[in-house]
């Protein structure tokens, strides 16, 4: 693969899954500052991958792969915070548009429940669920059988109703 | 409720601003653009590089010409000292027998007493330490501290070497010509010697060792040398009184009363309370317990066998009586048929 097409690749990846990696850090990080900072580290990373001559088979789940992983590296380095905490601060989930008020209230009780869900439940149901990925491509990214993440899936769904209730009563 | 698969699907709408998005991919351009380029530019995080001929930071170590060898020597003296130092002061309040009492009387004041420029500040600095090593006497004395042998040999040690800089100190005075400057030094000191609680400690600390007190005066005497003589002075004679009240001290009996009595010195009167002064008060209560004794034993005498009485009523005699079968070998069975009768009587 010649360096033009490798670049034209790379960007075009970028226009197609910039929302869907900076979602996934939004809703594993519940920060949007730390999000968009997590984003543009994984495109960073995926470009300097290809720069190296190495070639993705697939790069929406190389790309997940990737934020993942940096994810992972930042909750190493940084304590867990609460969301409550932080909404108080001013925290505000980014939504594109106004339109989408309820979208981001949504969101916002959205990520406080995730918080409480544990890290394996809530990376399969954000890309299945808030990505759209299918169980096949999870599989890729996890490096787990389809079968585990579907069992992980059901779980973790099960786990989110319960604190859902929880709440609203 | 909504249901939480409609609030996950509405958390699609989660989105960066269009903003947020063309300043990335402007970032990720210029990244892609510059591929192959031995330095790549990144706004983002733009750190210019230093190269090895660039100028040095006054505070690395090279910029002096400091090579390792020279930077971990000076590391090391500054350790030193400062270890040193911290040593030194934790000595201050050392006592006889404490680990770092050495370091105060052989460092220390050794040190001090070197920084000392005249003859006449080494001795006014002895007298000091005189009166520190009485001090530390009391508070070994206060502690009960001076009844370990151990403690008491350093203690006794210390104050003679001590008391013998002093001496010695005033006697180089007295060489140079300055007589007087020495009386008038050792008035001063030896004027303000706490000697009314010192006294007791040196006492104390004589009966605690009674072989040291004999060491001490073999010093004394041995080394006549140091002691300076002052002529037309009250010094010596004071000087002479202490010395001789350690030599009494030294070779007086056992008795500790006796000891203490010959320490004390002549000028402080001993409240000692006299015995035949407090005999009368004494005297009338004693002749009251021997009536006492006597009213008693008449008592218990008359009384008849056969009247019952309270256990503690009961005389010598009539307790004998008691226990004299309990010992007799044909007693047992004897009790244990009075017990069976006593039984078979109370029983209806």
């Amino acid at each position: 693969m010649n360096t033009q097409s490798t670049q034209d690749l790379f960007l075009k990846s970028y226009d197609t899954y910039n929302d869907a990696i900076f979602r996934y850090c939004l809703f594993e990080t519940s920060n949007r500052e730390i999000a968009l900072d997590l984003t543009q580290d994984t495109f960073t990373k995926v470009w300097q991958y290809l720069e190296n001559g190495k070639e993705v088979e697939h790069m929406k789940a190389f790309l997940y792969r990737v934020a993942g992983n940096l994810v992972i590296d930042y909750r190493r380095k940084k304590k867990t915070q609460s969301l409550d905490a932080m909404t108080e601060e001013g925290f505000d989930v980014g939504v594109d548009e106004q339109e989408h008020n309820e979208g981001a209230y949504d969101a916002k009780k959205l990520m406080g429940l995730l918080e409480h869900v544990g890290d394996k439940y809530r990376d399969v149901i954000i890309m299945r669920f808030i990505d759209d990925l299918s169980v096949k491509e999870i599989s890729k990214v996890t490096g787990e059988s389809e079968n585990n993440i579907s069992v992980r899936l059901h779980r973790g769904m099960e786990k989110l109703r319960e604190l859902h209730e929880a709440r609203t009563k | 409720m909504k249901n939480i698969l409609t609030q996950l699907k509405n958390a699609q709408s989660v989105a960066m601003t269009a903003a947020e998005k063309q300043s990335m991919r402007a970032h990720l351009e210029t990244l892609v653009l510059h591929a192959g380029s031995a330095t790549p530019h990144i706004p983002n995080h733009e750190i210019p590089k230093t190269t090895g001929a660039s100028k040095l930071s006054p505070y690395s170590g090279n910029a002096f010409g400091f090579n390792l060898l020279v930077r971990a020597a000076a590391f090391t003296l500054v350790g030193f000292i400062i270890g040193s130092a911290t040593l030194t002061f934790a000595s201050t309040n050392a006592l006889p027998g404490d680990a770092l009492y050495p370091i105060k009387t052989k460092v220390a004041e050794a040190i001090v007493r070197g920084l000392s420029f005249s003859v006449e500040n080494v001795a006014r600095y002895d007298a000091s330490r005189v009166q520190t090593r009485l001090a530390e006497l009391q508070t070994l004395k206060d502690q009960g501290r001076l009844s370990d042998p151990t403690v008491a040999a350093v203690a006794e040690s210390s104050m003679t070497n001590t008391f013998e800089d002093y001496t010695h100190s005033l006697s180089v005075l007295k060489d140079q010509g300055r007589e007087a400057r020495a009386t008038e030094i050792a008035q001063e000191t030896l004027g303000t010697l706490p000697l009314a609680t010192a006294q007791p400690a040196l006492v104390t600390a004589s009966i605690a060792i009674p072989t040291a007190n004999t060491k001490m005066a073999a010093k004394l005497k041995a080394s006549p040398a140091p002691r300076p003589t002052f002529e037309n002075s009250d010094i010596d004679n004071k000087l002479e009184s202490l010395s001789s009240q350690l030599k009494e001290l030294s070779t007086a009996t056992v008795d500790p009363s006796v000891q203490i009595e010959n320490a004390i010195p002549a000028d402080q009167p001993i409240n000692k309370p006299d015995v035949n002064q407090l005999l009368p008060d004494i005297s009338p209560n004693v002749k009251e317990i021997q009536n006492v004794k006597e009213n008693s034993a008449t008592i218990v005498a008359p009384v008849p066998s056969d009247t019952p009485q309270p256990v503690q009523e009961k005389s010598a005699a009539s307790l004998n009586a008691t226990v004299a079968p309990l010992i007799d070998p044909a007693a047992p069975q004897q009790i244990m048929l009075d017990a069976r009768d006593a039984t078979s009587v109370q029983r209806p």
